[in-house]
């Protein structure tokens, strides 16, 4: 079976919910169970791509329909990299090396090689290219430790449509231990406060809605059951290379723009 | 070693608080700020979203219903920080947090967001919404 990754970075809040929930928020976005990571589910990822296969006036029967599976198999989109702002320059891209780690297991599993070392980093430290020596992250302060592995930079390059984009990545990247990018995962995502108002433009309805900040890194993989059917997803993202996805459409929400890496021999 | 689950002690602490609240002239002030302040919290962190309760409470002796608001939020919630020993319990919550080490602070935080869930919800649940707010 082939697959493939999409890159897929945030161009403007994406809230992909998790409806009304138990949290510090009224609408918190999709966290994985276990991790706390934020996750966007497969099928809401299936389903964003099929609605832009019709706006794009393509086939859609690749995505299957009630009577009939699908001829590809669509993943979580996963969190790769978190835009987490900072006292020591604009804001940086924070990761931890579980997140790396599965990172090179999804790309060997959709026959990429990962040609990347693992990062291994203690409590208190992050892992960057700077050579401050203390980092702010939110209002915590991380010791800073080694540098890091310039095929792991490339790696993460290929994740990122933009060129511009990615040549930023080496200066702000930073790598924190798995226990602190929880914290980060938990409650560094922008919260939105919004609010409907009455005719007095007093307000009626005041509600905080948690989202993924712009310029967050997630990606996906896809594979085919059955041949070219990759092939016909490529080609949704050739002639525009973005995505919808998730809430607030009509508030601007929702963009990401998609890389696709090319396609190997799968499992 | 106690017989309740923490998240149960939580939602006793919470819920003690919000009874002896109802039918004061602010429950529906309080009820709104009790809202409020887990988002702040995740916006500027604990210390500052602390010291915003501190700030509106005021220091007046008669105080209107808007800063008994604040006021009672402020103490709740710093009662069960340092209920939960995060800190040594004689010290005021803000000293502790400004003289406290990070690893501390995280977790005050996440108790601070663990209690106000329940102290939210049971605010919805049992006081009546501010007409103003």
């Amino acid at each position: 079976m082939r697959g493939m990754m999409l890159g897929m970075l945030a161009e403007t809040h994406i809230h992909s919910g998790a409806g009304r929930s138990e949290g510090f928020v009224d609408l918190p976005v999709a966290r994985e169970a276990v991790t706390s990571y934020p996750v966007i589910a497969g099928s809401s990822l299936k389903g964003a791509l099929r609605d832009a296969a019709r706006e794009r006036g393509m086939d859609e029967s690749i995505f299957g329909d009630q009577d009939r599976a699908g001829d590809v198999l669509v993943s979580d989109a996963r969190l790769l990299l978190l835009p987490v702002r900072s006292l020591t320059g604009s804001y940086r891209w924070v990761t931890c090396p579980h997140i790396l780690e599965r990172l090179s297991r999804d790309m060997r599993l959709c026959g990429i090689s990962d040609g990347f070392e693992g990062a291994s980093v203690e409590r208190g430290k992050a892992c960057c290219t700077d050579d401050l020596n203390q980092i702010f992250l939110e209002e915590r302060e991380f010791q800073r430790s080694n540098g890091i592995d310039g095929a792991l930079i490339d790696a993460l390059k290929k994740m990122v449509p933009h060129k511009q984009t990615a040549s930023r990545l080496e200066r702000q990247l930073v790598i924190i231990s798995d226990d602190d990018f929880g914290w980060f995962a938990s409650y560094g995502l922008p919260v939105i406060a919004r609010n409907k108002l009455d005719d007095n433009k007093k307000s009626k309805n005041l509600w905080y809605e948690e989202a993924l900040a712009p310029d967050t890194l997630m990606y996906a993989m896809v594979f085919e059951r059955k041949d070219g059917a990759l092939g016909k997803v490529q080609s949704m993202f050739e002639t525009k290379p973005y995505l919808q996805l998730g809430g607030n459409e009509t508030v601007g929400m929702g963009w990401f723009a998609v890389k696709i890496q090319k396609q190997g021999e799968g499992r | 070693m106690s017989e309740r689950s923490l998240e149960q002690e939580r939602a006793k602490h919470a819920l003690e608080a919000v009874n002896s609240i109802r039918g004061k002239s602010w429950a529906g002030k309080f009820r709104s700020y009790v809202e409020r302040l887990p988002p702040a919290i995740v916006m500027n962190g604990l210390g500052q979203a602390m010291a915003g309760e501190l700030a509106a409470a005021g220091r007046a002796e008669e105080m209107s219903d808007d800063k008994k608001a604040h006021n009672k939020l402020y103490e709740l919630v710093a009662g069960w920080i340092r209920t939960r020993r995060i800190y040594s319990a004689e010290e005021n919550l803000m000293k502790a947090i400004v003289d406290g080490d990070q690893k501390q602070y995280v977790l005050a935080q996440a108790e601070a967001l663990a209690y106000l869930e329940w102290l939210k919800k049971f605010s919805q649940a049992f006081l009546e919404k501010d007409k103003e707010a």
